[in-house]
Formats: C-alpha cells, sequence, structure tokens
C-alpha cells in the first residue's frame, strides 16, 4: 500500500470509534498520545488534530450521514530513507463506498474572496495539512491514509 | 469544550470576544451570536479571537459568513488576536489575505 520508500518502524495503536463527540475526542486523544513522547511544536501538533477533525466530521457527516458509525484508527511512527520522521494514521470507515475521490474536492480558496462561500474548506486543510492523503475503496466502506511529515524541535536541556 | 463569547455594541459596531475551540461541536454558538448581528444594521463586527487555540473549518465557515455580510452591505468584517495555531489554519487555507485581520 502506497509509497514503497517508507517502511514501518513501529506500531503504535489502533482504537475503534463510534459516535462524534466522544468518537472525535478519542481520535484526537489517539493522535496526542501518539505524539506526546516525539517533541512536536504546537503548530505540528495542532494541523494533526486539524486534519483528524477534518476527517472526522467529513465521514460523520457524509459517510454516516450524522448518524454516527464505525471508524476504525491507527496510528504508527515511519522511516523513509530521507530519514525524516513521518506519522502514518490510518482510518477505516464502514459508509458507503466512494468511488471517485476527485467528486469530494473542496472550495477553491482563490475564489473566495469575490465569492465567499462557508463550506467545502475542510478537505483543502487536510490536504494542506498532510504530506500524502490517500484514498482507497474499499467492497464495505472507505479506507484514508495520512502521512504527516513532521519535525522534531530541539529538547530543552 | 464549550464557547464562551461576549458582545459588546455600541453606536454602529459590535465587537466579539471569542474564548474556547471553535470547531463542529461549538461553532454553532458563533453562528447564532453572530446571525442577528449581520441581519442588523451595523457598519463594523470585530471578532477578536485571542482566546481561540483551535479552529477547524466549521468554525472558518462560520467566519465567512462575516465576508458575505461584508461583501452584501458594504460593512467591516475585521478578526484580531489571532493565536499562532489559528493564524496557521488560516495562511494554509489562503485565507489570510481575503480576511480583514488586525494584530
Amino acid at each position: 500500500m502506497g509509497d514503497s520508500r517508507l517502511n514501518a518502524k513501529e506500531s503504535l495503536m489502533s482504537i475503534h470509534l463510534s459516535g462524534c463527540k466522544e468518537g472525535l475526542q478519542a481520535l484526537q486523544k489517539l493522535a496526542k498520545d501518539t505524539c506526546a513522547e516525539a517533541c512536536l511544536d504546537k503548530i505540528q501538533l495542532n494541523r494533526i488534530a486539524l486534519a483528524l477533525d477534518e476527517l472526522f466530521a467529513n465521514i460523520h457527516a457524509h459517510g454516516y450521514a450524522n448518524n454516527g458509525g464505525e471508524i476504525d484508527c491507527s496510528a504508527r511512527w515511519i522511516e523513509s530513507e530521507d530519514k525524516q520522521c513521518r506519522l502514518e494514521m490510518i482510518l477505516r470507515d464502514y459508509a458507503p463506498t466512494i468511488k471517485d475521490i476527485k467528486l469530494c474536492k473542496g472550495v477553491c480558496p482563490d475564489t473566495l474572496k469575490e465569492h465567499p462561500v462557508a463550506g467545502g474548506l475542510g478537505m483543502n486543510l487536510i490536504h494542506a495539512t498532510t504530506e500524502i492523503f490517500e484514498h482507497s475503496p474499499l467492497v464495505d466502506g472507505n479506507q484514508w491514509r495520512l502521512i504527516f511529515n513532521v519535525k522534531q524541535k530541539k529538547e530543552d536541556k | 469544550m464549550s464557547l464562551k463569547i461576549d458582545i459588546q455594541t455600541v453606536d454602529d459596531s459590535a465587537e466579539l470576544e471569542v474564548n474556547g475551540d471553535v470547531t463542529i461541536q461549538t461553532s454553532n454558538q458563533l453562528r447564532n451570536d453572530l446571525k442577528p448581528l449581520f441581519e442588523s444594521t451595523l457598519e463594523s463586527i470585530h471578532v477578536k479571537l485571542a482566546g481561540v487555540e483551535f479552529m477547524d473549518s466549521s468554525g472558518i465557515a462560520t467566519l465567512v459568513e462575516g465576508l458575505q455580510w461584508s461583501k452584501r452591505t458594504g460593512g467591516r468584517f475585521v478578526l484580531s488576536g489571532l493565536t499562532e495555531t489559528v493564524r496557521d489554519v488560516f495562511e494554509l487555507a489562503k485565507l489570510d489575505t481575503i480576511f480583514d485581520i488586525q494584530a
């Protein structure tokens, strides 16, 4: 699956979510716990939380029509040939399969000044915060793979 | 997390001071507070965001409604006090040059 340059280093944890509010909180806790010892800066932590928030909200609203549904999530650190540290998060839902992810494109920011619309920003933010954002249609749902290229800040001695 | 919003209206201007995370769970509260302002005859609306550390696209979408109000009425819709993380979200969405953002 995905980029062959990336090798699994360590599987951190996986969780099973349902519902909206509690699920989102659990998902963000997963991200926070995964990043806890990575010494990431505030901006990077916020970007990871934001991408998960947006993807979860989209699955909940569009995949499950706000009725709740199951989401599996896993996170792990992966190492690449360039020695950059990357966080991979995979979400799997059991919502109706999306055949063509291109239909889920967000609003174009360039047109907002003349034609401000209050919607469609979530997908843009997911793309902007991730190095890789992939969707795989499954027989009984969808798989979403997010790769974050993170830079560790120097620890205070 | 709940959102705390203080609103002060003086003459033709309104100021909203927002504290808390603006997310899909709380953005309706901000929308509900802004809606009557958008339907009034105000000339300017100033949203102070120094107390907001996290904002997602639903929060931004709510503020985009301020852009729509500004475009429709000619009123001034101003954001200020963006924290480092919220400013980063505006930059990621390429909205930092579209909104009237003050320090």
